[in-house]
């Protein structure tokens, strides 16, 4: 077991910040009228450890007897679709894009299961059941819609909690169904005491200040990633004496050297090497949104102010034809294709603006 | 007829070898049914320039009595059966070639076929090493037909083996067909055929022939199929050659999808001849299509036999059709002039019904489909050095069929192009692969093909997503208007999607993930995005102690790129690939399949 898993808050009252949502959230419980709830937060600011504190003040201790199952379900189109799904007594979590274009017939078959089917435990707090639908902003526009008319129809049996990274992607009814809890990234003195709080447990002695400065520099809000470097850091020096270096993960490497190798040249040779090295990226299951954005960030730190503001442009709108259409590659490799395209022409000194007339 | 019916008598007694008369050819089981339900399973076939001694046996009609015996052999049921004058069977029968001059086959391999026969029959040498021959070639290349013609020439019998479909035993007990019963007829057939010769015969050579094949498809068969010919072939001595004519299944069509996925749905040579077999002991001649001028004469030849004209166009256009057929051409011929009642009548067709008639689903090769829209050819290109006169003439005449459109405004004149030489309706008619599949292609491909970066820009399948009625003309023609004209040309391949090697590696990883995840807690779900960016430190510093296979999504060393496209070569049929993305790519979170376009 990791440390994030080992000491992660079970209760509201462990939660070290955010302490006035974490009443709120204790008040929400106890008042016994629950509504549909959304999370939403950067990654790694600790919603899901909040719904789960949440569900503990709602069900008590049985919330966390839990259960991995993996759940089958069949397209009509005869497709076998695997699900893993953890499971209480009270509560259901699942991620439904797991499966991409079919998270509609996972979302219904679930909650047309959990809402049909009466609590038995009489001495449960609530008659109705919690489904925790993880990663909610990548639910397909279809499957959204499908949640959407469960919400309204089986209030009595069911509960709804969304995980989201943002709200963007949400469709409005969804939103307006439920009520919003936006967990913000933790602050660096937040962070800081949460780290040290994950070093007393453990046993690691005192953590040095400058080290946990680097460390929480380098996770940037994400609580999960400062542990996890934490972590790595501790088994790499035991005595946390000489700190190593924190290493930016592989693929963060990767997408920057894909970023220069934009700046550097731009031919249809290199368009051509460039794919191959998305190809690589995609094939270690690197998102390609996060992809697009790490690259993103690179290429925007290398050039000239005046185009900076066209590359984000451009990238925001080959983000969403990605969303939109099938095979990320396309859509990568054609942002690609348009910021060598428009970092040449800034070389060549043609007016840019002649450019888009006809694009 | 005395003599006729004791050796019915005797036919009947060892009901193993039966006389099929008149005439012994493949295509006669199609006209005459009667005949199919015999229940030898092999024929003795003569030689069709029948020695003048029995000269009423084929040439006239008389009756012939077919024995039909049902499996349990409880009854008998006998017809008679008035073979007709010859008039009924086919031209491909009723014509068939009947001299080397008429043969449509090169010269040069008859004269191997010929040289072999004659080195298998005789006395001394190379005979033992020539007992087991191959023909093989795409259907309607004349190869039993260059066996006919030699036999004839060279004076031998052919005894036909035939797989009798009708006398299937089903056995008592299990109601499945008894596979041993077919195989040991097929193993009796070519012993008898080896050691007895036909009563009829007066030719003093004999070969086996093997067109129809029992099922080797099926593993078993195929085992016992192999062993019997083995055995045979490696007997000491009194051996009759055998000659096994295998005909090339159609892979490059869509509709055959069991093309290609695996080498053991394909019969073809290596399938028959058992395994393990020296080569010396077995040949095979390949035939090749036939080329049009030999398919022109050939046509003509029947034509004049059946005294029917033609216009030269609608010859022109059956023998493009036959596309290296004989048989369809002759067929095509036959079904154009008609009735054959009226046939009588000199019959003149349009061309455009004959390319009804004649016109082959037959889909381009991937690799030409590719190629036609990566060299963009556009009219008035200049000829490549290596063209031949006919192809700049033919270029030429393309040219001038082409109607130029009407001139662009003038805002738009950037966007004028020469016409294109390329038809994209009728790429797309012949299309092996779907609009996505030709997608990935493109995708792969055009980078290679533009001079500067430009022209990779407005590119089209980037802009037009998957839900699109016009998928294929939107990106065929996007593609050729965007790429240079004429396209450099600078020694590029053409090279197969990489996707779907990135695709299989990104599932590799998917599987990994799902691992790591259980290693990681069994009560709680790990976003997968945390696992794949954030994991991978922790993961190095575990070393050993990490889950099996992490490094597939959480190591990446730039420069080592494993993403290779293959080249294509133009042999490459697109089976298992479209199969692949079929089945398969849909399963893929990343990858979204059509239903996106429901909303």
């Amino acid at each position: 077991m990791l440390w994030v898993d080992d000491y992660r808050p079970r209760t509201l009252n462990e939660l070290h910040y955010h302490v006035r949502l974490s009443q709120r959230l204790k008040s929400l419980a106890g008042s016994g009228d629950f509504p549909h709830l959304l999370f939403y937060g950067p990654s790694g600011a600790g919603k899901k450890t909040r719904i789960a504190a949440t569900l503990n003040e709602l069900f008590g201790g049985g919330v966390e007897k839990l259960k991995i199952d993996q759940r089958v379900f069949i397209t009509p189109s005869r497709k076998k679709l695997d699900v893993n799904v953890v499971q209480s007594n009270y509560h259901i979590e699942l991620t439904p894009s797991e499966v991409g274009n079919y998270d509609r017939i996972v979302i219904q078959e679930i909650l047309k299961e959990i809402a049909q089917t009466q609590q038995v435990d009489v001495s449960a707090k609530h008659r109705f059941k919690v489904v925790v639908i993880n990663e909610a902003d990548s639910l397909s526009r279809d499957a959204q819609a499908a949640l959407r008319r469960t919400m309204e129809k089986y209030m009595t049996n069911l509960r709804i909690i969304l995980c989201a990274n943002s709200t963007s992607r949400l469709i409005a009814p969804i939103k307006s169904r439920c009520l919003l809890i936006r967990v913000a990234a933790p602050s660096h003195e937040e962070m800081l005491t949460v780290l040290n709080h994950v070093a007393k447990r453990a046993g690691a002695g005192l953590l040095p200040q400058d080290m946990a400065d680097e460390i929480i520099t380098d996770a940037n809000g994400n609580m999960r990633k400062a542990i996890l470097v934490f972590e790595a850091m501790k088994m790499q020096s035991p005595d946390l004496s000489s700190s190593p270096p924190i290493v930016k993960p592989d693929w963060e490497t990767y997408c920057y050297k894909v970023g220069d190798m934009i700046i550097q040249e731009q031919t249809p040779q290199r368009v051509m090497e460039v794919r191959a090295k998305l190809y690589e990226l995609l094939s270690h299951c690197i998102p390609p949104t996060i992809i697009l954005k790490t690259v993103a960030d690179r290429v925007v730190q290398k050039v000239d102010e005046s185009l900076k503001a066209d590359i984000m442009h451009w990238a925001a709108i080959y983000e969403n034809r990605m969303r939109l259409g099938n095979k990320k590659i396309y859509h990568l490799e054609a942002w690609v294709v348009k910021v060598m395209s428009l970092y040449k022409q800034f070389f060549l000194g043609i007016e840019l603006g002649d450019l888009d007339d006809f694009i | 007829m005395p003599q006729k019916a004791s050796q019915q008598g005797r036919i009947k007694h060892r009901s193993t070898l039966k006389l099929d008369s008149p005439p012994p050819s493949k295509k006669f089981k199609a006209t005459n049914s009667v005949m199919t339900l015999s229940l030898s399973p092999c024929s003795v076939i003569k030689p069709r320039n029948k020695p003048p001694s029995i000269p009423h046996l084929s040439k006239t009609s008389w009756p012939v009595t077919a024995i039909t015996k049902d499996a349990k052999g409880k009854g008998k049921v006998t017809r008679d059966v008035h073979a007709e004058s010859s008039d009924d069977r086919l031209w491909v029968d009723k014509y068939e070639p009947r001299s080397l001059e008429d043969l449509a086959v090169h010269k040069r391999k008859v004269d191997d076929v010929r040289r072999w026969l004659a080195e298998a029959f005789s006395e001394i040498g190379l005979s033992k090493h020539r007992r087991l021959l191959i023909l093989s070639g795409p259907a309607g290349s004349g190869k039993t037909a260059t066996l006919r013609v030699l036999a004839r020439e060279m004076d031998f019998e052919i005894a036909e083996y035939k797989n009798n479909t009708n006398s299937t035993q089903f056995s008592a007990l299990t109601g499945e067909p008894s596979t041993s019963d077919t195989q040991d007829t097929f193993a009796t057939f070519l012993n008898r055929a080896g050691s007895y010769t036909s009563v009829f015969t007066s030719a003093r050579r004999r070969l086996v022939l093997v067109e129809d094949l029992p099922n080797i498809l099926h593993p078993g068969i195929r085992a016992r199929f192999h062993d019997t010919l083995r055995v045979y072939v490696e007997r000491a001595s009194g051996v009759v050659p055998v000659i096994i004519v295998v005909s090339d299944a159609g892979l490059r069509t869509e509709g055959d999808s069991s093309g290609g996925r695996s080498l053991d749905l394909v019969i073809d040579a290596r399938t028959v001849v058992p395994p393990g077999l020296p080569d010396s002991l077995f040949s095979e001649i390949r035939f090749n299509p036939i080329a049009l001028t030999l398919i022109t004469s050939a046509v003509r030849r029947v034509m004049d036999l059946a005294n029917v004209r033609l216009s030269p166009s609608a010859l022109h256009t059956i023998v493009e059709g036959a596309g290296g057929d004989v048989r369809s051409g002759i067929m095509t011929l036959e079904f154009s002039c008609g009735h054959p009642k009226s046939r009588k009548q000199s019959t003149r067709l349009s061309v455009g019904s004959i390319v009804l008639v004649t016109q082959r689903e037959e889909a381009l090769l991937l690799f030409h489909l590719v190629g036609k829209i990566m060299y963009n050819k556009r009219k008035g290109d200049s000829p490549s050095r290596s063209a031949s006169r006919k192809d700049i003439a033919r270029d030429r005449a393309l040219d001038q069929s082409l109607k130029d459109p009407p001139p662009l405004p003038l805002w738009l004149a950037a966007e004028e192009r020469r016409t294109s030489r390329v038809d994209v309706d009728a790429l797309f008619t012949s299309t092996p692969i779907d609009a996505s599949l030709f997608g990935l292609y493109i995708h792969q491909n055009y980078t290679q093909y533009c001079t500067n970066l430009e022209q990779c820009n407005s590119n089209g399948p980037e802009n037009w997503y998957d839900a699109n009625p016009h998928a294929f003309h939107i990106r065929a023609l996007g593609t050729l208007h965007s790429l240079p004209s004429p396209v450099s040309s600078t020694g590029q391949r053409i090279y197969k999607p990489a996707f779907f090697d990135a695709l299989q590696r990104e599932r590799g990883a998917r599987d990994a993930l799902d691992y790591t995840s259980n290693w990681l807690s069994s009560t709680r779900l790990w976003p997968l995005v945390a696992m794949t960016t954030e994991l991978g430190g922790i993961l190095r510093v575990l070393g050993r102690r990490a889950p099996h296979g992490h490094h597939t999504f959480s190591e990446l060393v730039f420069g080592r790129d494993s993403v290779g496209a293959k080249a294509m070569t133009e042999g490459d049929v697109e089976g298992g690939v479209v199969d692949y993305d079929e089945g398969e790519t849909r399963e893929s979170h990343y990858l979204e399949d059509d239903d996106i376009e429901d909303w």
